[in-house]
């Protein structure tokens, strides 16, 4: 492997704490980018793709724990840094861009509040000149007059405005990864593709890493190099974009991939049968068992070791042990 | 600005009305409930006559809608009515009564949002820990015990046990209370330069004050405590935590002000039991204020006063409400401005 | 009637054990529910209770005037030589009736209004109730309660008069909000769509999303009622001497501070544990319902 391993997810386990018990969500996901990569993320919602991301900023709910596993950047654990790594993690290279912009940005406060107040912590600099790094982020983000945007509140904004008013917070430096938690599954259908065009064309441009979390799986198969399938707290599948959306290996994927509506077709898929388990009891073994049509016995027993089928396509299935 | 202004203006005409519907309210209460405020104010033992000369004097041999109107027109030549029971201008009352009264409730909303900011931060700081329970206890029994008996058990502790403050009055026996000028007495002592006089009264003010603004402050440190929660969880917090904001800065700023958005909002209940808990404080401490002026003409069924402190009181209550709906409208730029 | 049925029908959709599970896993909301079921029983058992039943009302006993509490007064006795633990526990009665009377009176009147009100609310009609009822929160209730006491002869059945007369628009403003989002939601529409009537729907659509919020509002309210009937005859313009008013013994009381402090700090006491019991309950009974 000749490309530098940015960031590496290593048997990150994650659950929540509620009143009625602990509910194990993320079980053993391991995740790699590689420095400049563009990397997808898909599966159903509520398969643990936010908590995966959350959790590597360590920006994960109070009552989220944190049980196994590793985070390195760069070959620093992330979960063992201290205040001013993170800090420094956080103000300098890796930055996020949440599902949500309505949610994401506090209603109280100006645009250009938040931007002044995140520049000037990460980069120690003057109004002045915080202010022009702002606004050189707005014009980037395609956000005709910048200057109205910075002095509005996020309730003057359109969905589309905001969620460029966060890209343009993710651009804001130089920075070597950016998240996007599914940046336009909350947006108008006339707007996604806007959004999405400016996101990937900046991403191309700048050449920095990229996770792109997404449920449109036609956005992600065209702009990423490498896809990771999820699955109820776990990776099942990944490998390259094009060898995983042409040749699915893994029964999940197989009618992930089905699911999709084609305009030429002339059939619906039928879905996928039951639902996302309960995380408070998720099944043993694989957790995909109760809904995959070619179950085997050990199956239930065990979870499965991941298998390299075809170079660098790897999945965790029985179905493909030899 | 402008809007902040258009939205006042707004306000003020739509309580309006509402203030001239409580004076129809309160008027006919007082002349259409059985019992006759001339006989109770010439006493048991008047001649017919003098019962007679009071009721003419009030109004009350005439139509209950001529009444009023009588009412109105000296109403807006400033004058309230003749008191039975002070034997002159209900207007002289008010004014003579309510500054004492004002400066007793400002000084318990000033209490009443310390103490709720520093017992709601400190809860919402700590949440589900030690000085949240400790704070969520004090909250209860703040709310449970009524200002009457906070009152007394002050009187009791204070007058006896520890002699720290005095539990009666305005002003130390001896003192020699400031020339008039504005019927405040804080102010009126300051512009005669009498300093002395000037802390006494402030001295003679804490346990009123106090008892006065317990109930109100435990409601709205528990509101603050519980945004400060809310607000903990939400994403635009993990927004700002995930650019690196410091810990502190967000706690500061990007949680405490959304979660202070709903204790200002109530804030018009917390003056609404201000303002009626003045009465049984007011009494208690001997208050020489607009409040024991109210509980004395009510005794007294002095039906002009009653209506003046029924009307002053709306109106009291109409202008706090207001500013509370400016603050509101400033911490939350949301309001108010959506409608353009 | 139609209320008994929503009631009905409502116990059936809510999920009682749910919410019992939510309610008793707080400590706190048991505490609550102890307390309340406590006074309540005192106030309904209290002849058979309280040590002393006779000195409930006109009674004297100057001989054993004013002694502080010892085993055979546990509170001590009051200037008549009443025993104030008899008299305390009298005292739950009337508070307890004082906010029965008056809820029973004004939640269904506000209700009512408040369906109207919300359902109607472009029409004058809802305009003209939300109107009058601005009216009657444009002063602290308390205000209007003492002036129309006052007008009144004081007595304990004229202080209910009064706090029901005050407090119904709560009751209509709490409505009138919940009718008025519930309104736009798809199951209303259906319901008009079928050609339901505007009665079936205020009463059987609508009403029952508000129960949880009534009930909840309800139980807080018992504490505040009993707050204000005491703040009245504390001030002595509620029940008078010598019923058992926890006000009035407490006002009685103040007069023999700070030398005989037992005769007016164990109501006082008395009032702020009936208090504190239903405050608990209700925000008990509200966490069940959100949780």
């Amino acid at each position: 492997m000749s490309k530098e391993v940015l960031l590496e997810i290593k048997n990150l386990h994650v659950g929540y704490k509620t009143h009625m018990g602990v509910s194990h969500v993320l079980n053993g996901v391991n995740l790699t980018v590689h420095k400049g990569e563009r990397v997808g993320v898909i599966g159903e919602s509520g398969s643990g793709k936010t908590t995966t991301m959350k959790s590597i900023l360590r920006i994960l709910p109070s009552n989220a724990i944190i049980k196994k596993g590793e985070i390195f950047y760069k070959g620093k654990n992330v979960l063992e840094m201290k205040e001013d790594e993170l800090l420094n993690l956080r103000r300098k290279k890796i930055s996020m861009i949440f599902q949500d912009p309505t949610s994401a940005l506090n209603p109280l406060f100006k645009v250009g509040q938040i931007m002044l107040d995140i520049i000037k912590y990460s980069y120690k600099l003057e109004d002045e000149e915080a202010k022009e790094m702002a606004l050189k982020a707005l014009k980037e983000a395609a956000l005709p007059d910048p200057e109205r945007v910075f002095d509005s509140y996020p309730f003057q904004l359109s969905g589309g405005m905001r969620q460029r008013v966060c890209i343009a917070l993710a651009l804001i430096g130089d920075r070597e990864l950016i998240i996007a938690d599914e940046p336009t599954t909350n947006l108008d259908v006339t707007i996604k593709a806007q959004v999405l065009n400016l996101l990937t064309s900046l991403v191309r441009e700048k050449n920095v890493g990229w996770i792109f979390v997404s449920q449109a799986l036609g956005a992600v198969r065209e702009n990423v190099d490498r896809v990771y399938v999820m699955y109820a707290g776990n990776i099942i599948e990944w490998g390259p974009s094009r060898k995983v959306f042409s040749n699915p290996l893994h029964p999940y994927t197989q009618k992930l991939l089905e699911c999709v509506p084609k305009l030429t077709g002339k059939e619906f898929s039928k879905g996928i049968r039951g639902r996302i388990p309960n995380y408070f009891k998720p099944p043993s073994g694989c957790r995909f068992h109760p809904r995959c049509d070619y179950v085997l016995d050990e199956c239930k027993k065990s979870v499965p070791e991941a298998v390299e089928v075809e170079h660098e396509h790897f999945v965790a299935c029985n179905l493909y042990r030899r | 600005m402008r809007a902040i202004w258009k939205y006042i203006w707004k306000r003020v005409l739509y309580v309006i009305p509402t203030l001239v519907g409580l004076s129809i309210l309160i008027f006919i209460l007082s002349r259409v409930l059985p019992g006759d405020p001339a006989l109770m104010a010439a006493g048991p033992n008047a001649p017919k006559w003098v019962v007679e000369q009071i009721r003419h004097q009030l109004r009350l041999d005439k139509p209950l809608w001529e009444q009023y109107y009588y009412w109105l027109v000296d109403l807006f030549h400033g004058d309230l009515g003749y008191s039975t029971y002070t034997k002159r201008s209900v207007t002289a009352d008010v004014i003579e009564y309510l500054p004492a009264s004002l400066q007793l409730i400002f000084m318990a909303a000033l209490f009443e949002i310390g103490g709720a900011l520093a017992l709601g931060i400190i809860a919402g700081r700590y949440a589900y820990r030690l000085p949240d329970n400790i704070v969520r206890v004090i909250a209860y029994i703040g709310i449970s015990v009524p200002s009457f008996v906070w009152g007394l058990l002050f009187q009791l502790v204070f007058a006896s046990l520890i002699p720290l403050f005095p539990t009666h009055g305005m002003y130390s026996y001896g003192t020699v209370p400031p020339p008039r000028v504005t019927g405040f007495s804080l102010i009126d002592a300051l512009i005669a330069g009498q300093f002395d006089t000037f802390v006494d009264i402030l001295w003679h003010m804490v346990l009123p004050a106090f008892a006065l603004s317990l109930g109100a402050m435990a409601q709205d440190a528990r509101i603050i405590r519980a945004g400060m929660v809310e607000n903990t969880e939400k994403e635009h917090v993990s927004l700002v935590r995930a650019y690196g904001i410091p810990e502190r800065v967000i706690f500061s700023k990007y949680i405490l002000k959304p979660s202070l958005v709903p204790a200002v909002t109530v804030m018009g209940m917390d003056i609404a039991s201000l303002l009626g808990n003045a009465f049984m404080v007011e009494l208690i401490f001997q208050w020489p204020g607009f409040s024991r002026y109210g509980i004395n003409v009510m005794l007294n069924k002095d039906i002009n006063g009653i209506v003046a402190v029924v009307l002053v009181i709306g109106i009291l209550f109409a202008i706090a409400n207001i500013i509370v709906d400016v603050v509101v409208a400033y911490l939350d730029p949301r309001i108010g401005r959506r409608s353009q | 009637m139609s209320a008994m049925l929503a009631l009905k029908e409502w116990l059936k959709t809510i999920e009682i054990k749910k919410k019992w599970y939510n309610f008793s896993r707080s400590p706190l909301s048991l505490i609550g529910l102890a307390i309340s079921l406590s006074t309540i029983i005192m106030a309904v058992f209290a002849p058979w209770i309280a040590p002393y039943p006779q000195h409930a009302g006109f009674f004297t006993d100057f001989a054993h005037a004013k002694q502080p509490p010892s085993w055979q007064h546990w509170f001590g006795t009051d200037e008549f030589g009443r025993d104030v633990l008899s008299r305390t526990i009298f005292g739950f009665r009337y508070s307890l009736m004082m906010a029965a009377v008056v809820l029973s009176l004004v939640v269904p009147t506000g209700v009512i209004l408040g369906l109207i009100a919300g359902y109607y609310r472009e029409r004058w009609i809802g305009k003209v109730i939300m109107r009058i009822a601005d009216i009657f929160i444009a002063v602290p209730p308390l205000v209007l309660a003492l002036s129309v006491c006052s007008l009144l002869t004081p007595s304990a059945f004229h202080a209910m008069m009064a706090v029901s007369l005050m407090w119904w628009p709560w009751y209509t403003r709490l409505l009138y909000n919940i009718t008025s989002s519930v309104k736009e939601e798809y199951f209303v529409y259906a319901a008009k769509v079928t050609g339901a009537s505007s009665f079936h729907i205020m009463f059987k659509e609508i009403f029952p999303n508000a129960m949880g919020a009534v009930l909840t509002k309800v139980t807080l309210d018992v504490g505040w009622v009993i707050l204000l009937g005491a703040s009245l005859s504390f001030v002595g313009l509620g029940a008078q001497p010598p019923t058992p008013d926890l006000g009035t013994m407490v006002a009685d009381g103040a007069k023999f501070l700070p030398d005989y402090w037992w005769i007016s700090m164990f109501p006082a006491l008395a009032i702020s544990y009936v208090i504190l019991g239903f405050n608990l309950l209700g925000d008990g009974i509200k966490d069940a319902f959100e949780g």
